[in-house]
C-alpha cells in the first residue's frame, strides 16, 4: 500500500490563556539568504526544505510566520532571531 | 582573496589584497557599540512586536531582552578583535586562519557589519542586489563594497558551517 507524508502546520495547542501568538519573520534588504535559511533550520530544526521554503515566502512576500503557539516560546523564538539580527516580530492569531 | 580549510578544525581567507585586509580588520570598530548611529542600534534591536496595546511587552524586552542581545553581540565582537590579530602579512598579501568553531561569532559581526552599513546609508534591496560594479569614488559605492566583501565572507563561511 502506498503512503504519503502530509507536512502538518506547526501549530502548538494553546495551554495558557489567549490567542496562540506567531512568530513573523520580515524581509530586510542585508541578509543573505542562504544566512537566513541557516538560522530557520537552527532555531527552529526545520528540515532545509522548509527553511528554504519559508526563506523565499520572506523573500518575495515580505514576511513568513514561522511558528505559532504559546508566547512565551514565542517570544524565545524572537529573541534567538533577534540574536542573529533578523527582523522577527510575535503577533497574535488573528491580528 | 580565497577561502581556505586546514583539516577539521580551521578555516581562513588568504590571498588577501591589502586594501581588502584593511576593511577586514576594521570589522569591530565598525560594529562598536559606541560609533552606531541611531538607525543601525534601532535595527540591532528591533522592537518585538507592533501596536499600542503591547507597550507593556516592549518596555519589558528593553529592560530584561535588550541586555542580553548586547551581551551576545559584544561576546562575538571580542572574538573577532582577538581573531584579528592573527591577521598577517605573507609575501605582500594577508591571511588570517582562525578556528572553525568561531565561524558563528564571525557570521554575526559579519552581519552586524554589514546591517550597520546598509542602515546609515539607507541601503535597499534594489541597491544590494545591483550587479554593477560599484564606484569606489563615493562613499555609497565604497560602502556597497564593503558590503559584498562581507557578503562573500559569511557565504564561504555558511556553506562550510551547514
Amino acid at each position: 500500500m502506498a503512503t504519503k507524508t502530509t507536512e502538518l502546520p506547526d501549530v502548538e495547542t494553546e495551554t495558557s490563556l489567549g490567542q496562540p501568538w506567531n512568530v513573523v519573520v520580515h524581509n530586510d534588504p542585508v541578509n543573505l539568504m542562504s544566512y537566513v535559511a541557516m538560522v530557520f533550520k537552527r532555531v527552529f530544526g526545520y528540515p532545509p526544505e522548509r527553511a528554504q521554503r519559508h526563506m523565499l515566502e520572506v523573500h518575495e512576500l515580505g514576511r513568513s510566520i514561522l511558528w505559532t503557539g504559546e508566547r512565551e516560546k514565542a517570544e524565545l523564538y524572537v529573541q534567538q532571531l533577534h540574536s542573529y539580527l533578523l527582523l522577527a516580530t510575535l503577533e497574535r492569531t488573528g491580528q | 582573496m580565497e577561502f581556505f580549510t586546514t583539516g577539521k578544525s580551521r578555516i581562513g581567507f588568504r590571498n588577501i589584497h591589502p586594501l581588502l585586509a584593511e576593511l577586514v580588520r576594521s570589522l569591530p570598530v565598525l560594529v562598536d557599540p559606541e560609533g552606531l548611529s541611531e538607525a543601525a542600534e534601532q535595527r540591532f534591536y528591533p522592537e518585538p512586536v507592533q501596536g499600542p496595546e503591547h507597550e507593556q511587552l516592549r518596555s519589558d524586552w528593553k529592560a530584561f531582552v535588550e541586555p542580553g542581545l548586547q551581551e551576545h553581540f559584544r561576546s562575538f565582537r571580542d572574538i573577532v578583535s582577538a581573531d584579528l590579530k592573527n591577521l598577517i602579512e605573507k609575501d605582500e598579501v594577508f591571511e588570517i586562519s582562525i578556528p572553525l568553531k568561531h565561524a558563528d561569532a564571525w557570521l554575526n559581526v559579519l552581519n552586524q557589519a554589514r546591517i550597520a552599513l546598509a542602515s546609515d546609508l539607507g541601503f535597499d534591496d534594489e541597491l544590494l542586489s545591483s550587479t554593477e560594479p560599484p564606484d569606489l569614488v563615493s562613499d555609497r559605492g565604497l560602502t556597497a563594497f564593503r558590503i559584498n566583501l562581507y557578503a562573500f565572507m559569511q557565504q564561504c563561511l555558511i556553506e562550510q558551517v551547514e
